[in-house]
């Protein structure tokens, strides 16, 4: 009994100081008005919460968080499989490819962000040179003028250092299929695509999921990206931005930790539907 | 049912070459063998004729169509593998339908199908599992019912029974030849198991180096060994082997060994003067004694392992090591003792080529 407490202390304290009490003194005060420019912290119920749903800003937000989301995931997704499915028909060589493909995901994301703000850079940036070189435009572009442009520009860059998880996660789903199975499959009369969909979909559903919860998740509280591009402009302006804004710069505490709840409560819906969807659990043994 | 014609196949991986040019004819409803050591190409072989291996040269003809060029699943075969290769993701029932899924065949035909399949298998109260669930020869038995609910002209069977235990791979062998003998469908089986070769096929093909060494049923394999390899391939324990030099005795032909052991040669052709041989004498073709008799000669044992029904002795025949295996119990352990070679009991071989001389 002693012993098996022993093993379990660590993870309880670390999991218990890191995150649930945090979590639970945010929830707390969520419900109190917590404002060092007023005086008291009253009891005030879901008054944050209602303020947060009927604040435009915080509505505009939401828009631009949900944006990010779809963007993210759709393009991480479908990019990752694409680059697992290639590196998992690589015979020599792989691991360099590897290697060089989690290279972006090893970038600090502000690194990252900056590289990419002088890509976009109206005068000297290399986007308008190369379109203005290719003669797809006329005149050098101010990117982030248009909200739609903006919001998919942030999100590329947010796609560029987070795709290599994803490719790395399914690549590793890939290659835990037997061999065996696609040739099994080849006799019984599956093609590409049916071998695909009907053999090689449902055995990578399990990476699949966590892929998807993790693209989600990281696109939810998205920051350093449309902060460095674009501050704290309001069209690129993600929840996380927003709830950072509330919470330190007007110093209302306790109404930030109500949107920061809504957002942790936000990206967790969306990933139960994937684990409830998508993951299978499929053993081999 | 089908014919399967093999001629002049060659696989070749880069310079190296796998398939040295083998010729083979299976018959309409022949359950043929494959055996040979690991690395023989015996398996890949059997890729090719499914499709899944390229053909470097020759042809494969299934049913009087050359099928170099024909995708796998168009050459009307289905094949059993050694891990089973069933979906872990679809239950027995619908591993077994895959393939009348994918040909679109009508749901009420395919529940059919595969009903009549799992009926002949036993594998009726099984059907809505999933292979984790399965047993080891559940699974293998899911895996043939897949193959037999296509209903194809030939059956490939890959070292199917290798990862079953002792007990259930014999019971599998029988099923499996019972099966094949009621479906009627030319069968092609590899295996590194002569026991498995020798119980289930009409006819063995044993390959070495991508080479075929001999094809034939199976007691002729163990009665008439083409070459030395066969001779020592077939038959557990391995046939005897001593090396001997034909001389003439009073007019007729006579292998003597260096230790002065004579073993006549009447009867055998293309005997020279002073010709190199291999004798070769299975262990179960000598009678065993404790006293001399005529013809007799002594053999000295040191060890006896019993087996119940058998005892093998090992021991020493002049300077030759040699098994012997007696029916029934020798129950001495150690000490002198004499043999004798059954009429018929003597294999002759020319030392330089291998080849057997009859």
């Amino acid at each position: 009994m002693a012993l098996a407490a022993v093993f379990v202390l660590p993870i309880l304290v670390i999991m218990g100081g890191l995150v649930f009490y945090p979590l639970a003194v945010s929830t707390v005060d969520s419900f109190y008005r917590v404002d060092p420019m007023r005086p008291d912290t009253p009891f005030v119920g879901f008054a944050n919460y209602a303020r947060l749903v009927t604040d435009s800003t915080v509505q505009a937000s939401w828009f631009n968080t949900l944006a990010y989301v779809v963007f993210a995931v759709v393009l991480e997704t479908l990019g990752g499989l694409g680059a697992a499915l290639l590196l998992d028909r690589i015979r020599h060589g792989r691991r360099w490819l590897l290697a060089i493909t989690v290279l972006p995901w090893c970038l600090p994301p502000v690194v990252n962000a900056i590289v990419w703000m002088w890509i976009f850079n109206p005068s000297y940036g290399l986007l308008n040179k190369v379109l203005l070189g290719l003669g797809l435009i006329a005149q050098n572009k101010v990117w982030f003028n248009d909200q739609a442009t903006a919001l998919f520009l942030v999100s590329l860059v947010h796609v560029w250092r987070m795709m290599p998880l994803t490719a790395v996660i399914l690549l590793a789903a890939l290659q835990s299929i037997p061999g065996e199975l696609y040739e099994a499959a080849k006799l019984d009369g599956a093609g590409p695509v049916k071998s695909f969909r009907l053999v090689t979909l449902p055995l990578i559903a399990g990476g699949l999921a966590i892929a998807l919860s993790q693209s989600t998740v990281f696109a939810f509280n998205l920051f350093d990206e449309a902060w460095i591009l674009a501050g704290s402009s309001i069209d690129t302006r993600s929840v996380i931005i927003q709830v950072y804004l509330t919470a330190f710069q007007s110093m209302r505490l306790s109404s930030g930790m109500a949107l920061s709840i809504l957002a942790m409560i936000g990206s967790l819906a969306v990933s139960l539907v994937y684990v409830l969807k998508v993951y299978r659990e499929t053993r081999y043994d | 049912m089908a014919t399967v014609d093999i001629r002049g196949l060659v696989k070749r991986y880069g310079t190296h070459q796998v398939i040295q040019g083998v010729d083979l004819s299976i018959g309409d409803g022949e359950f043929v063998s494959l055996i040979g050591a690991s690395g023989c190409g015996k398996s890949t072989l059997l890729r090719m004729i499914a499709g899944l291996e390229e053909i470097s040269g020759g042809t494969i003809t299934i049913n009087g169509r050359v099928v170099n060029a024909v995708p796998p699943k168009s050459r009307d075969i289905a094949m059993v593998f050694q891990n089973y290769a069933l979906y872990p993701h679809l239950t027995a029932a619908e591993n077994m339908g895959f393939s009348l899924k994918l040909r679109n065949v009508p749901k009420p035909d395919i529940r059919k199908a595969v009903g009549d399949a799992a009926d002949m298998l036993g594998l009726t109260p099984y059907l809505g599992r999933y292979p984790r669930q399965l047993s080891g020869g559940q699974r293998q038995r899911v895996a043939m019912g897949r193959a037999i609910v296509r209903n194809p002209s030939v059956f490939l069977f890959d070292e199917p029974l290798s990862n079953l235990d002792a007990k259930l791979r014999v019971q599998m062998r029988s099923e499996i030849k019972l099966l094949q003998r009621r479906l009627g469908t030319t069968s092609i089986y590899v295996t590194h198991d002569q026991i498995e070769a020798m119980t289930m096929s009409d006819r063995i093909v044993i390959l070495n180096a991508g080479r075929v060494e001999q094809s034939g049923a199976p007691l002729d394999l163990y009665d008439t060994p083409a070459n030395l390899f066969v001779a020592t391939f077939i038959g557990s324990p391995a046939m005897n082997l001593i090396e001997a030099v034909a001389v003439r005795d009073e007019g007729r032909p006579v292998a003597v060994t260096q230790d002065g052991l004579r073993f006549g040669l009447d009867g055998v052709a293309d005997i020279r003067e002073a010709m190199p041989l291999t004798l070769g004498m299975r262990p179960g073709h000598f009678d065993l004694s404790r006293e001399a008799a005529v013809g007799s000669m002594p053999f000295a044992i040191d060890v006896v392992e019993q087996t119940g029904a058998e005892s093998y002795v090992s021991g020493t025949l002049g300077a030759h090591r040699m098994m012997i295996a007696h029916s029934g119990r020798f129950a001495t352990a150690a000490g002198p003792a004499f043999v004798t070679l059954q009429p018929g009991g003597l294999h002759v071989f020319d030392r330089t080529t291998g080849r057997r001389l009859s």
